[in-house]
């Protein structure tokens, strides 16, 4: 009878779901009344909600006057917009206030425990408090946007452009998100509101700037690159609440202690992580070794393989019209800068320089990597192997004898570069996701301090990888791609 | 209800609880005593599946901390050391809440509510906003909200902490009759008076360790050896020494009272008062001379050993206690 086994099985998944729901609903009712009860949060909302859109649209028709003095007529219609979006984002500021509040607050004034006592899941109190945070600022802002938008078409100011309220939305909904999320990830660091209010200049610094070089897009009409934006918006809006539900669990909000600054434990952490592959097991003779950090940066590294062949995939068969013309053709389209190109790099071609030149490429990407949360290490692989697959192709398309010669230049130093690199950004990859796991059965520290050792030693594993690599591509590589091309030259 | 086997919890380089096993049978009520930072919390805490234990098992009403934390959950009242309410809430919707979390149906809630309520005295209170409440009121509410569901397990910290003495005893009233109806419940508190008054058994936990347990009375016996009686005399004390039954053990005496330790009070006072009123001594009492949990558990924690006892474990055992 496996139809009904089925029936049951679905059946019983509905009622979990409905019970997941229902759990979610009790706490995101009470935070959603908590907040609508406390008036030092609405009434600021309220007045920013009655009074800045009639503020920004005297400002909207002062500048129009002012503007048309000097015939900048143009001028002033692109300021309506900026000015849409800066009435919706002073109601979102709020969206900091909110979860610091909720969660910070109620961790300092012990009402959590009790909480986290119920039978709610982590992230049911994650959902459920997150959303009451979010959506009384959200509904404010959109509701002022909304409101000033509707006297701006009512008065035929300015037509309505789906484009422009697609972006306004998507910008003001993203930064909430964000804000939110991110809030939520300096809750669980903090446990003070005095200490979560320090910490959230690390969001509202960026968001702020962000929202300027937005406003700009906006001002002069970039709808494309906003919405490239807006994607990337998105993908750290995701990255921030995976973050939040792997640090918002009970241990983390119970157990730690976040204020002070523990130099000296940090230092033995790391010792012991970079010795015996454990920050907080027990000192033991014998090394970590390589194999360790190797096997514990198996995961990151099989996914930028994959990345890496996903992105050769995509160069090869994405490759260009350019590939069909003639190689003068190309140099041509390249101009003399691509002529002198050997002479235009900004490093020597000796090994020496190709070494420092990798060496400080693998540097800048792991930090990079580990300010994007691992978005840059991510698709690093995918740009570097898909220029290469591209390149390739290129070359296979003008003559396959140049396309061997293509996989000689690559392949012969490549072999024991990529792995090197590969092994590197692996460690960075792991170091920058270990803030979106859940930090068990180790402390959110050790795993950071775990994960740095590692990198380390795979970087240390990895110099002497990038020097044999960076001597064959000096002195091996030329050899066999001029040999390669003589043997074939008429 | 609870068995904890080797509890341990370790934050970074501190430990907090270093092995704990306990148990706790339904309808017992045990008492977790111990001073400040002996791990009480932390193991409550640890068996409300609300902190991971380093090692070690609990199994609380028949499930893992460490595997099924939401059942455990579920199954467990929780008082927390500080009420922790939300202010800006009334009294019933704070109730409500709570109740909706732990899916107790409102027609359950309001029965459950109609038979605390007047008892504890909170029928007044209960639309009012938290906030208007008095501390000892927040701490019934507290307690109520443990209550609620009904849980086979309570674990209770410091119960009646800020309660006025009349609200104290109902409080007491009411764990005394969840343990009787079958639910367990493990009581932390400092207060000692409160822990004689209704633990069946007692623990006492010391920088994360249980280094004594048993009933009150066995610990009585076993660190402040047998009881004392006294007698009170109406006639001078030193007559009665010399009619007291050889072998009695007097520990002290005044000008109209004698102290001795019975080991076995039920045939060694009747000998007594035989010995005293054949002769004709004026007896006006007899009793047992009170022994305060306090003196039995300030002596545990400042390492006092059994009085005269010749096993050399329970030496050790008192030699090791809470002295730092």
């Amino acid at each position: 009878m496996p139809l009904v086994n089925e029936g049951t099985g679905l059946r019983d998944l509905g009622k979990r779901g409905q019970r997941w729901l229902r759990g979610a609903w009790v706490i995101f009712r009470r935070d959603l009344l908590d907040i609508l009860r406390d008036w030092r949060l609405v009434s600021p909302l309220v007045l920013l909600l009655l009074i800045f859109p009639v503020l920004a649209l005297l400002s909207a028709e002062a500048a129009t006057r002012y503007m048309a003095q000097f015939g900048a007529q143009l001028v002033a219609e692109r300021l309506l917009p900026f000015l849409a979006l800066a009435t919706g984002f002073l109601p979102l500021t709020v969206c900091l206030i909110i979860p610091l509040e909720t969660f910070v607050g109620e961790k300092e004034r012990r009402t959590l425990e009790p909480l986290l006592a119920a039978p709610v899941s982590d992230l049911q109190l994650y959902v459920g408090k997150g959303l009451a945070a979010l959506i009384v600022p959200t509904v404010t802002s959109l509701l002022g946007v909304t409101l000033y938008l509707l006297i701006l078409i009512a008065r035929r100011a300015l037509p309505p452009d789906p484009a422009l309220l697609l972006s306004l939305y998507g910008i003001l909904s993203l930064h909430a998100v964000v804000m939110v999320a991110g809030a939520i990830v300096i809750s669980t660091q903090s446990h003070s509101v005095r200490g979560a209010n320090l910490l959230a200049s690390f969001i509202i610094l960026p968001l702020s700037m962000l929202l300027v070089f937005e406003s700009s897009l906006l001002f002069w009409g970039s709808y494309r690159m906003l919405m490239i934006i807006l994607c990337i918006l998105l993908a750290y809006a995701v990255l921030l609440v995976r973050m939040g539900v792997a640090l918002f669990n009970r241990e983390q909000l119970l157990s730690a202690e976040f204020d002070t600054l523990d130099l000296r434990g940090m230092a033995r952490g790391f010792w012991r992580a970079l010795r015996i592959g454990d920050p907080d097991g027990l000192p033991r003779s014998g090394w970590d070794g390589l194999w360790g950090p190797i096997r514990r940066s198996g995961g990151a590294l099989a996914t930028l393989a994959l990345l890496g062949l996903m992105g050769f995939a995509l160069g090869w068969s994405l490759t260009p019209g350019i590939g069909s013309l003639p190689a003068e053709a190309i140099l041509e389209r390249l101009g003399p800068g691509g002529q002198n190109l050997s002479r235009s790099l900004a490093f020597p071609l000796t090994a020496w320089g190709i070494f420092i030149h990798n060496l400080r490429a693998v540097l800048v990407n792991t930090l990079l990597g580990a300010l994007s949360l691992g978005l840059w290490v991510a698709f690093y692989p995918v740009g570097l192997m898909g220029f290469i697959g591209m390149l390739l192709r290129m070359l296979f398309t003008i003559d396959p004898s140049l396309g061997m010669a293509g996989i000689l230049a690559v392949l012969p130093h490549g072999l024991v570069e990529l792995p090197a690199v590969g092994l590197v950004f692996a460690g960075a990859l792991r170091l920058s996701l270990t803030l979106l796991t859940p930090p068990h059965p180790r402390s959110l520290r050790d795993r950071l301090l775990l994960a740095l050792a590692d990198w380390i030693k795979l970087f240390g594993l990895a110099i002497p990888l990038l020097l044999l690599a960076a001597w064959i591509e000096a002195y091996l590589t030329p050899h066999l791609v001029l040999g390669w091309l003589a043997a074939r030259l008429p | 209800m609870i068995q904890a086997e080797g509890l341990r919890k370790t934050f970074g380089d501190i430990t907090a609880v270093e092995e704990v096993s306990l148990e706790v049978r339904p309808g017992e009520i045990v008492a977790l005593l111990g001073p400040n930072g002996a791990g009480k919390t932390t193991t409550v805490r640890m068996l409300a599946a609300l902190l991971r234990p380093t090692a070690g098992r609990a199994l609380v009403a028949g499930y893992d901390v460490l595997r099924q934390p939401e059942e455990v959950r579920r199954r467990v009242g929780l008082l927390t050391e500080l009420p922790g309410l939300y202010l800006r809430m009334t009294g019933y919707e704070y109730l409500a809440f709570f109740a909706d979390l732990y899916e107790v149906p409102r027609p359950l809630l309001k029965q459950r509510l109609e038979a605390w309520l007047d008892r504890l005295g909170l029928r007044g209170a209960l639309h009012q906003r938290i906030a208007t409440y008095s501390k000892g009121m927040r701490q019934k509410l507290a307690l109520l909200r443990a209550f609620l569901p009904l849980p086979p397990v309570f674990l209770l910290d410091e119960p009646t902490s800020a309660m006025d003495p009349q609200s104290a005893q109902v409080a007491r009233e009411m764990i005394r009759s969840l343990a009787q109806e079958g639910h367990a419940v493990l009581l932390c508190t400092h207060n000692l008076y409160e822990a004689e008054a209704l633990a069946h058994r007692i623990a006492i936990l010391c920088r994360g360790r249980i280094i004594v347990e048993g009933t009150p009375q066995a610990l009585r016996d076993r660190f402040l050896g047998p009881p004392v009686y006294e007698l009170r005399l109406a006639a001078p004390a030193g007559q009665a020494l010399e009619l007291l039954p050889e072998g009695l053990a007097v520990v002290e005496w005044g000008s109209h009272w004698v102290r001795y330790r019975a080991s076995d009070p039920e045939r060694e006072n009747p000998r007594v008062l035989q010995a005293l009123l054949a002769h004709g001594l004026p007896v006006v009492s007899l009793s047992e001379v009170p022994r305060p949990l306090e003196d039995l558990y300030l002596r545990i924690l400042n390492g006092a050993a059994p009085p005269a006892s010749p096993d050399p474990a329970a030496r050790s055992e008192g030699e090791h206690a809470c002295r730092s």
